[in-house]
């Protein structure tokens, strides 16, 4: 019964660990959106309706994977504690409600594999196709091809990718990167971009009933493919659903069939009868808060509060040997 | 009480019956003692009592066994609990609960007895069988005589007419053996119990029964009182044969009414010396030689520092009361037990230091559960296998050494299936085979009944006379009197006594032969010495 | 006598010692449980395994079975060991800026595997997370591990209802015959030597499994005849039909139950396996037990009161679940924090202090009962006044049926 000496030395081990690494400074940077056209680089897309957000839009070229290409195009990404960081329980980026990522803790621990009712899926759409694929694969196993867009939606789906929440709602092709003139990089201070770019009308222009699905042929690890539901018509300025946020200019929107039913206005249930404009942002640069390791006071506090039952405990024992 | 109504039991796969056409009534407050040979199916009858066989053995019952009336085939163990109560063999596998008083209580509370009732029962349970000290002690660290007295008190608790017994001493040593007897017979005259009582060791017990039930082996049962029954029954304790030879009517049972008929014997043998039970070779170079051994574990020291010889044709007795170190020595010795410090040395060589191979070449060693070495099918095919273990030893095949232990043995039984005294001598040739000079048994009396240690001293003097140096452990006297040649008593890890077996023997009462006892102040051991010396007496 | 124990009651403790209620100590040990189950704060989970060490280092008994507090822990060490290496072998990715620690060989999945990941680097992050994972499971354990320790399984299973009984003396069986079943492995392995057989492979195997199953066997059997011959399993008065429909709603109620603990639990779980469940299953399980009471065939000796020490001690282990389940919406991150980018713990404040007031437990139940301390003083010096011996036949025996 020699353990209370082992929790508190493992308690310290813990802290001195935190304390000895030498915080790295992290690269900051993203590719710039314009880097990305329709042969090069991916064109990175994160949905965030779920939370009344906008789709975020990044650019990332020559990424090895998925996770590489979220966090070049300026995303934050929390993994869960049982599969590591290479699973995207929480997605985040600056120019979201300052970087906060999503889901919060509130909502989801990120402790177990979240429920697959409410994941962040993750969808491909390679050059030239105009329909989404479900990756049933993680961050860190897709490719990224020049002219392929990949989207991350919040939500449920099945196992295929073919029903549920998260089915996409806007084509890829009104995300997709087009030949337009390459721009500068994030401005410093991390200020918005403020180029704003006309989409080509490349999104299907017919009132669509639900997601019309079709069955991807594309064999390497990748679900349903899946006719986006766009709605008939794009407006240029739609007000933001942010509070917190003030409308940018470089906003785009288009509009995307409003939801119906029980579930609150930013489930992304589908109804052809009316629709809501989703707005477009490109991604900003993370912001890294340089060696910020939090306070230590914590630790020497629950250090403490061991030491002491540990005391106890060792006290008690010592009685113990003291009686036989 | 109980009565047998022309009862026959069959079980399932035997040729044929244990018990046929029984006849048997049984009264309140008799002590009964079961006596027969091993397989007679004294368990049998025994376990016939309160139903568990056939409900629990299968098998088939023909005829009727009633206790207090009601019939077992209807009634089944548990509906006969508050009437019948069983102490088994090993108390420990029939404990149910972990501590003393708990166990006390638990048959009680089955029977659903009002709770302060049960208190009071428990007190005085506890008082009568001389437990209160013991009461919240952990059942698994009482002594063997211990756990035994609080197996038959927890038994005596729901207050049953009948006390059933299956050779409740056979794992004990003398004094506790002793320690049960003297509470089982306390029970029967303080509060009128019926005692069914199976024993080996019948020395012990025949001077308080009642009645004695015999087992002729053939599956028929005759019963009567003591003196006659043992006139001719085929297992008697020494005083009997003793009784016998002499020609006493009444036959005495106890050593004391044996010593007030004894005085012509004793005139006749005073001036015969008792012949050594074998002749010996003189004694050469010591076999085995162990120096200061030492064997703890944690904080017990088992063996402190023992410094031992085994002479070449020696038959070495190791005696001691439970827990003092035997086992530990004979382990240590053969090389595979532990050993914190000390020498053992055979032919010039440790044991401990060489592959368990060349180990068992040396020093061959008969556990105290023989078939723990046993795991095959067959006998042949154990057999088989000890001679690819032993290739190239200097010896004849198994089968030979088997033939020679115990004839007639089949090949095609499986080890389970033999008796004790069979599955001994299987496992003795097993390791007979690989030539050792030392050979160790572990107390190998355990559960072998007067034929059984007849043979079994033969095969030792027969293992002797061929140089070995053979040691047994054993609580058993009259073996220790008849087999062997020198007697090691331990007590707490050292040695207490060393020498000649009259020597050590007669020097404690505890320790000392029923014909010793009888025949005192002359040093006879043995009924076949009092035999020699009567013939050359008349020749 | 009085001078005995008062100069006992004054040397060591106010308190007289006896043993707590069992169901005391395993609601207060699932009480703790339920809240580890909602954080992975390494801070909090050590503080609860400080508790746990706390209570039962004071307050367990010196049984065989309240030593074994220690194997859960090693149990405790060897999860948060095995999570470790696992994270480290099945590379689960490595995040921007993470410290690297060393590099296992990576092998390359074939492609239709190719969710798989297995060597690569491994991260500071990332083994600090799985050590907190592990660490979780490991204070679960150990939380059972303590109820085990501190409340005597087998008087833990008397509490069972009757309709219960069988499944509860099944479990009486195997804890009698388990450490039986060790002792005899170590027996045959040692002498195995004797034999000087192979020493390897599945001979040697064989060769140690037969005799231990068969002793194992045999014991059990033995250990079921003598429960049989005692009076184990007596029908009593109830019918077939009764016991029957009794069982059927015990067990069905304790599905529900364990479903309801189940849902509780598992944050991911649907909601309505949490609370209805839980009910339902309450709801069934009391109406067997009214049922199963109807057929009381068994008494119990010295039951265990439930006194104020059983209310503080199961009030200490809900309140703390309680208080860190209401605490899950204020402080999730702190809860559940994540160690990518690398930064300390945060001790939030009020699970702290749920989880620390489950050590009043280690006051408030009465100190145990120890087989060789003084307390036994008094059962010794009454001896002589009962020493005549004699049973008096007793007038409260139950009838014989004729």
């Amino acid at each position: 019964m020699r353990t209370r000496p082992r929790f508190v030395a493992a308690s310290l081990t813990l802290s001195a660990a935190l304390l000895l690494v030498p915080i790295a400074a992290r690269p900051v940077g993203a590719d710039p959106i314009g880097n990305c056209t329709t042969t090069a680089g991916t064109i990175i897309a994160v949905d965030f309706a779920h939370w009344g957000g906008p789709i975020v839009r990044g650019c990332g070229v020559g990424q090895p994977n998925g996770y590489a290409l979220l966090h070049a195009a300026g995303f934050s990404t929390a993994g869960d504690n049982h599969d590591g960081p290479g699973y995207v329980c929480r997605l985040g980026n600056q120019a979201f409600r300052s970087g906060t990522q999503y889901p919060t803790p509130t909502e989801d621990a990120c402790i177990v594999t979240p429920p697959s009712t409410a994941y962040w899926s993750y969808w491909h759409a390679p050059a030239g196709r105009n329909t989404w694929s479900y990756s049933s694969l993680g961050a860190l196993n897709g490719h990224p091809q020049p002219g392929e867009v990949d989207l991350w939606v919040f939500g449920g789906t099945d196992v295929g990718g073919t029903t549920g929440s998260a089915v996409p709602h806007i084509s890829p092709d009104s995300v997709r990167a087009h030949n337009a003139a390459p721009t500068g990089g994030p401005r410093p201070g991390g200020t918005p971009t403020t180029r704003a770019r006309v989409p080509t009308a490349t999104a299907p222009t017919t009132p669509i009933a639900g997601a019309s699905i079709a069955r991807g042929s594309n064999g390497n690890g990748t679900g349903a493919t899946v006719e986006p539901a766009t709605g008939p018509g794009r407006s240029v300025s739609s007000p933001s659903k942010d509070p917190t946020r003030p409308v940018t200019p470089t906003t785009r929107s288009i509009l995307r069939p409003k939801e119906t039913g029980s579930t609150g206005p930013e489930r992304a249930s589908p109804s052809p009868s009316s629709t809501v404009a989703r707005r477009f942002v490109d991604a900003l640069p993370a912001v890294h808060t340089d060696g910020s390791t939090g306070s230590i006071v914590p630790v020497l506090i629950g250090a403490g509060l061991l030491l002491l039952l540990g005391g106890g405990t060792a006290g008690a024992l010592w009685r113990r040997r003291q009686h036989e | 009480m109980i009565d047998f109504d022309r009862v026959t039991i069959t079980y399932s796969d035997a040729p044929a019956p244990v018990l046929r056409d029984v006849n048997l009534h049984i009264d309140e407050g008799e002590l009964c003692l079961v006596v027969g040979r091993t397989g007679a199916g004294k368990s049998t009858l025994l376990g016939a009592v309160n139903g568990l066989v056939p409900h629990f053995t299968g098998g088939t019952l023909e005829g009727r066994v009633t206790v207090e009336r009601r019939d077992t085939a209807s009634f089944p163990p548990r509906e006969l609990a508050d009437v019948v109560g069983v102490v088994g063999q090993d108390p420990l596998a029939g404990f149910v609960t972990d501590t003393v008083e708990e166990e006390l209580a638990y048959g009680m509370e089955q029977l659903a007895v009002p709770a302060p009732v049960m208190r009071k029962r428990v007190e005085e349970t506890l008082d009568l069988l001389g437990l209160a000290d013991l009461r919240y002690r952990a059942l698994h660290e009482l002594s063997g005589g211990q756990q035994q007295r609080v197996a038959i008190g927890a038994v005596l608790t729901p207050h049953p007419r009948v006390l059933v017994l299956d050779e409740p001493t056979s794992a004990l040593d003398p004094t506790a053996a002793e320690e049960v007897l003297a509470a089982i017979t306390r029970l029967v005259h303080d509060l009128g119990v019926t005692v069914l009582l199976a024993e080996h060791r019948l020395e012990r017990v025949v001077q308080y029964a009642d009645r004695v039930i015999h087992l002729a082996g053939d599956g028929t049962v005759t019963d009567g009182a003591p003196a006659s029954m043992f006139a001719t029954s085929t297992v008697a304790p020494p005083v009997v044969e003793l009784g016998r030879l002499a020609g006493w009517s009444p036959l005495p049972l106890s050593v004391r009414d044996a010593r007030r008929v004894a005085a012509p014997l004793r005139e006749s043998i005073a001036r015969a010396q008792p012949v050594v039970a074998r002749a010996r070779a003189s004694a050469a170079a010591p076999l085995l030689r162990a120096r200061n051994v030492i064997v703890r574990y944690g904080d017990v020291v088992a063996v402190r520092g023992i410094d031992l010889d085994l002479g070449a044709d020696e038959v070495t007795a190791l005696m001691g009361r439970n827990g003092s170190g035997k086992s530990s020595l004979l382990w240590a010795m053969q090389g595979s037990g532990k050993r914190q410090s000390g020498l053992v040395q055979v032919d010039g060589k440790d044991p401990k230091n060489l592959s368990a191979r060349a180990a068992r070449a040396l020093v061959g060693l008969v556990p105290q559960t023989p078939a723990d070495l046993l795991y095959l099918e067959t006998v042949a095919a154990e057999l088989e296998q000890a001679d690819v273990e032993s290739h190239g030893a200097r010896s004849v095949p198994a089968r030979e050494i088997l033939d020679r232990l115990a004839s007639g043995i089949p090949d095609d039984v499986h080890p389970r299936d033999l008796s004790e005294g069979q599955r001994l001598a299987l496992v003795l040739a097993l390791q007979l085979r690989a030539a050792p000079p030392v050979v160790l048994l572990d107390e190998p009396t355990r559960g072998l009944d007067y034929n059984a240690k007849r043979s079994l001293i033969r095969i030792v003097h027969e293992l002797a006379a061929e140089g070995r140096a053979v040691v047994i452990s054993t609580h058993d006297v009259e073996f220790v009197a008849a087999a062997a040649d020198r007697v090691v008593v331990l007590a707490d890890g050292d040695i207490v006594a060393d020498g000649p077996t009259a020597d050590v023997v007669v020097a404690s009462p505890a320790y000392a032969p029923q014909v010793s006892k009888i025949l005192a102040p002359s040093r006879f051991l043995t009924v076949e010495q009092v035999v020699i010396a009567l013939d050359r007496a008349a020749s | 006598m009085t001078t005995v124990t008062r100069a006992y009651a004054v040397s060591d403790s106010r308190r007289v010692p006896r043993t707590l209620h069992p169901v005391a100590w395993w609601v207060w040990a699932l009480g703790l449980a339920v809240a580890v189950n909602r954080t992975t704060n390494p801070l909090l989970l050590l503080l609860v395994l400080a508790v746990v060490g706390f209570v039962v280092a004071n307050r367990r008994t010196e049984a065989p079975w309240a030593r074994a507090f220690k194997y859960y822990l090693a149990l405790a060490v060897v999860v948060i060991g095995l999570r470790v290496v696992f994270r480290s072998v099945f590379g689960s990715g490595v995040a921007l800026g993470d410290h690297i620690m060393f590099r296992l060989p990576s092998i390359a999945t074939p492609s239709w595997y190719s969710g798989v990941r297995l060597g690569g680097p491994v991260s500071l992050e990332a083994t600090l997370s799985a050590a907190a994972d592990g660490l979780r499971l490991g204070t679960l354990i150990c939380c059972i591990g303590a109820a085990n320790a501190l409340a005597n399984p087998k008087r833990a299973l008397r509490v069972l209802p009757g309709a219960l009984y069988e499944l509860g003396v099944a479990v009486v069986v195997s804890i009698s015959v388990a450490p039986q079943l060790v002792e005899s492995v170590q027996r045959v392995a040692r002498a195995r030597r004797l034999r000087a057989g192979r020493s390897k492979g599945l001979r040697a195997l064989r060769s140690v499994a037969i005799p231990v199953l068969e002793d194992a066997l045999e014991r059990s059997l033995l250990l079921a005849a003598a429960m049989d011959s005692r009076g184990y399993g007596r029908a009593g008065p109830a019918t077939r039909a009764s016991r029957r429909i009794t069982a059927a709603l015990m067990v069905t109620g304790m599905l529900g139950l364990c479903a309801g603990a189940y849902g509780l639990l598992d944050g991911t779980a649907p909601r309505y396996l949490g609370l209805p469940a839980i009910l339902a299953g309450a709801a069934l399980c009391c109406a067997g037990l009214v049922l199963g009471g109807r057929r009381v065939t068994r008494s119990h000796y010295r039951p265990d009161p439930w006194r104020a020490p059983e209310w503080i001690v199961a009030g200490c282990g809900i309140t703390t679940a309680v208080l860190l389940y209401a605490s899950t919406r204020l402080s999730a991150a702190d809860l559940n924090p994540t160690f990518s980018p690398l930064h300390f713990p945060a001790l939030p404040i009020v699970p702290t202090i749920a989880i620390l007031f489950a050590a009043v437990a280690g006051f408030a139940a009465p100190p145990p009962r120890h087989p060789h301390r003084p307390d036994s003083r008094e059962y010794t010096s009454r001896r002589p006044e009962v020493a005549d011996g004699t049973l008096e036949p007793d007038p409260a025996r139950a009838p014989v049926p004729a």
